[in-house]
């Protein structure tokens, strides 16, 4: 470790100095290839986002305290509920955990110096840039009013900023497969020497199965929304069914793409656990190749059940009978991993700090997020549930709470190593215990709301839920709050010294090796892997460190 | 990753056949379309297509030496075959049922075929007399 | 995997176009051609539902398609057809070019593939400008008179919106192989280095792989 990386280019910069200041300033920032920085600037990107959206929902909750008119007109709550889906689905959670969490820890993990193609890594988020700001400047025309899903007729029937939003929504489509090609191909090349596929850490097959998706599904979104925009632009008739086309084919269309989504969403929170549980359980982590191959299965079997969000929209009863019987096995890989997450804290030594405070409630989200979807899967409930608060308070449960416990997660448990910092954890603590809260106060009564029938989308409803929704709305308080704690108290360790360890949890992947926060290259030499990622058992030299000559 | 670090080269020889064959199945496929197959022409002409395509993808995309990324290509087209095949699961089996309070069927354009409507009342294709 | 390369630095051995994180000139090469394979499968899902919407519509309209494609000029389509197969050709003998250090070879067949390239956009151009002229136009904006059979603006929206992005892709096709042309003029490629020749490659190719579907499924309709 004593030796230094030879000096690297005609200018001979000091090699120890942390990414976060070498070089200093805005342009090499916005010039940066580093995956690293790349990774931060996609964070706090989604964090504003996720700061958006989420008062956007505290302004939906508040609308909801009261059965008649609250704060807004229905118009203005059906643009609301829209931008809130679409900047929630488009910018905060599809990039969440891939973008900003996998950018910076990917390639630490497998001990490669950057990402495959750092250049296009950088135009992704350029491009993710340039669609995020088309998506909100839609305000400026008025709003769109369809929900996030663009249903047609009705998509190609209203006025406002439908195309735009739908072209951002295209433009973002790339940064997503940019992000999944480099992936895909980082994981295939730049796996340190002797790490085999099944010496990699979990995170990596998490974020594998998620590229598979983003490359395998995310064209077929952009080809949907250029037919969208061309529908309304030219009249091209496919999606119309006065000029003889179909409205339910654009449904296909769309879902081809958006239920993979989901997987997009919750394969990479999936990754994140999959880290955390072992790190803090100290205990290898049970069922490697079960959870790796599940990650897989699930990315795989998410493409043959998309229409389970068709039952009602005049699809054939076969197709209906079809998707219901497939949708139901997808449960499986999901509670094979949720198994063997609990297996792995099973007589571990468990310490709870923040990081795995989040897993935990992650454990619980999810199990009642994915439970609740074996309603929605099968074909008679639905026609019950469909289009309910059941049906909001489900995705929100498997789509928000699992993707944000977990992206919290793995922003609590990478922060040491993104900014050298630690935080106050028993601050974290109170912030994760009101999120958890805050959470399930907002959602729980939402399933009781929807099963009793209340259809989703309305700015006003019957008087006797009115308890409900006002649990709901106290609950988003909560969530409000727990979140605001969390932003302040992270944002304060950034003021204090980088005294973080390089090591603060015990990790044993090789991202732990590195510096806190790591240099320009990530390591001093390559990292050559000499145990599994979660070997717990002895206490040898973790990894070897080959001296660069 | 050794499989393709020897790099194949092949030769101009190989590549002017394969264009050979290109240009003739291309002659084919235009011959073909002027006969009829009844059902099968669209097969016919799909199946000349991916032959054509066959012979650029092995030949000039390499996939003959590349296992790996024909496998990755292949992947493509197969969740594209799960796309259209899924799809069809709804679209070949789907009735179009028009609500009861409607007065006249749905016309696309004028003239044009409707997709097989049938009356909920009575079962029967839209056009069969309405039993009174 | 041998060690001796680790350092990964530019002139130790490996080329001077080795990027800093790659270990060695092999590992770069797999991932350019890797990704660049991805990427293909991207565009053939991107089209492939194209191609869908086409099918699904077609067998929905067979007489208003069959009708509407009697408007195309088969033999236009023929001479495209054939124009790229020869651009595939040359292109794939400039890849050639490079992996055996043929710089003025490869510098012809490039030029070469930019010219069928050319003539293929060139020949497209006087087919829209009769679909335009005769107000075959896609969707709200088709005004061809004296249809025997109606619905066929749905053809024409298809037919211009395959055969547009196809085009859009010709043209990114022609700004690669431009770019790879520059560089090949400058000496940067040999048989120890071609992979961006290797990958326009491809991206070529896969232009040629969707037109030869786009022709029959368009042109030859019987």
């Amino acid at each position: 470790m004593a030796e230094t990386i030879s000096t690297h280019g005609a200018a001979g910069a000091a090699p120890h100095l942390d990414y976060l200041e070498d070089p200093k300033g805005l342009w090499s920032w916005l010039t940066t290839v580093d995956h690293k920085r790349i990774g931060l600037m996609y964070m706090w990107s989604v964090l504003f986002f996720f700061l958006v959206g989420g008062l956007l929902a505290l302004l939906i909750r508040l609308e909801l305290l009261t059965p008649k008119q609250t704060i807004m007109t229905a118009e203005q709550y059906n643009r609301l509920f829209t931008l809130h889906g679409a900047v929630m689905v488009f910018l905060v959670i599809i990039p969440a955990i891939p973008a900003a969490l996998g950018n910076f820890a990917l390639p630490l993990l497998l001990g490669a110096k950057d990402v495959a193609f750092p250049k296009l890594n950088l135009a992704s988020l350029y491009i993710f840039w340039i669609g995020a700001v088309m998506a909100v400047s839609t305000l400026l025309l008025g709003g769109v009013d369809t929900g996030w899903t663009f249903y047609t007729p009705y998509s190609t029937s209203t006025g406002g900023g439908v195309s735009l939003m739908v072209l951002a929504a295209f433009v973002l489509g790339f940064s997503s497969i940019f992000t999944g090609v480099n992936f895909i191909a980082t994981i295939h090349t730049l796996r340190a020497p002797k790490m085999g596929w099944f010496e990699m850490p979990l995170f990596a097959w998490g974020m594998y199965s998620t590229a598979v998706i983003q490359i395998l599904a995310t064209p077929v979104l952009g080809i949907t929304l250029l037919l969208l925009v061309m529908e309304r632009v030219l009249g091209v008739g496919i999606f119309d069914a006065q000029l003889g086309g179909d409205p339910v084919l654009f449904q296909h269309f769309f879902w081809f793409y958006s239920h993979p989504a989901v997987y997009i969403m919750i394969l990479p929170a999936m990754a994140v656990i999959s880290e955390v549980i072992p790190t803090f359980s100290k205990k290898t982590i049970f069922g490697y190749k079960a959870i790796a191959f599940s990650s897989v299965t699930i990315a795989l079997l998410g493409f043959l059940v998309w229409a389970h969000h068709m039952f009602v929209a005049g699809m054939s009863l076969f197709a209906g009978a079809i998707f219901s019987f497939l949708t139901f096995f997808i449960a499986i890989p999901s509670a094979i991993k949720v198994f063997n997450w609990i297996a792995t804290m099973w007589r571990g030594s468990i310490s709870l700090e923040a990081p795995m405070l989040y897993a935990i409630n992650f454990l619980l989200i999810f199990t009642i997020g994915g439970l609740t979807g074996l309603f929605l899967a099968s074909l008679s409930t639905d026609v019950h549930l469909h289009d309910t608060y059941f049906v909001v308070s489900h995705f929100h449960y498997v789509m928000a709470g699992s993707n944000l416990t977990a992206f919290l997660a793995g922003m609590h448990y990478w922060w040491p190593k993104m900014f050298g910092r630690m935080y106050n954890s028993r601050l974290a603590a109170i912030g994760c215990g009101l999120v958890f809260v805050g959470f399930n106060a907002t959602f729980l009564p939402q399933f009781v709301i929807g099963s009793r029938g209340m259809p989703r989308r309305y700015y006003n409803y019957l008087p006797q839920f009115q308890d409900l929704h006002v649990a709901s709305t106290v609950g988003s308080w909560i969530l409000a709050a727990g979140l605001f704690l969390t932003a302040a108290y992270l944002l304060a360790s950034l003021r204090g010294p980088k005294t973080a360890p390089a090591n603060p949890w015990g990790g044993r992947t090789l991202e732990w090796e590195a510096n806190s926060p790591p240099i320009t290259h990530n390591f001093e030499g390559q990292p050559v892997l000499q145990h599994g990622p979660y070997d717990y058992r002895a206490n040898p030299a973790p990894v070897g460190v080959e001296d660069a000559h | 990753m050794s499989h393709s670090a020897e790099h194949h080269v092949t030769g101009p020889k190989t590549y002017a056949a394969v264009l050979g064959g290109l240009l003739l199945l291309t002659i084919i496929t235009v011959y073909a379309s002027y006969l009829d197959f009844g059902s099968m022409n669209t097969v016919v002409a799909l199946l000349i297509a991916s032959m054509k395509g066959a012979l650029v993808a092995l030949f000039f995309m390499h996939l003959r030496h590349d296992k790996f990324n024909a496998v990755i290509f292949l992947m493509g087209l197969l969740f594209l075959a799960i796309f259209l095949i899924w799809t069809l699961f709804d679209i070949n089996t789907r009735v179009t049922v028009l609500p009861t309070n409607l007065k006249a069927p749905v016309q696309a354009f004028p003239g044009a075929p409707l997709n097989k409507p049938v009356r909920p009342s009575t079962g029967q294709p839209v056009g069969t007399p309405h039993a009174q | 995997m041998t060690t001796a390369t680790h350092t990964g630095h530019a002139g130790d051995g490996n080329s001077k176009f080795l990027q800093h994180h790659f270990r060695e000139m092999g590992q770069q090469f797999e991932a350019a051609k890797l990704g660049m394979w991805l990427f293909l499968v991207t565009e053939v899902l991107l089209f492939g539902g194209l191609f869908v919407g086409y099918g699904i519509m077609h067998a929905r309209h067979p007489e208003a398609f069959m009708a509407a494609h009697h408007h195309l000029d088969k033999v236009m389509g023929a001479v495209n057809t054939v124009v790229l197969l020869i651009s595939s050709f040359t292109m794939v003998l400039a890849v050639w070019a490079a992996q055996t250090s043929r710089r003025t070879l490869c510098i012809l067949f490039l030029i070469l593939t930019l010219l069928c390239a050319g003539v293929f956009l060139v020949v497209k151009y006087f087919e829209y400008s009769h679909k335009f002229h005769d107000g075959l136009l896609p969707g709200k904006y088709y005004t061809h008179q004296g249809d025997t059979v109606p619905g066929q603006f749905m053809f024409f929206s298809f037919y211009f919106m395959m055969t547009g992005l196809h085009g859009i892709h010709v043209l990114i096709g022609m700004i690669a192989i431009l770019w790879i042309l520059v560089r090949a003029i400058r000496g940067d490629f040999s048989s120890q280095y071609y992979s961006p020749v290797d990958i326009t490659g491809l991206y070529w190719h896969l232009v040629d792989l969707i037109w030869i579907y786009v022709f029959p499924l368009m042109y030859l309709i019987s």
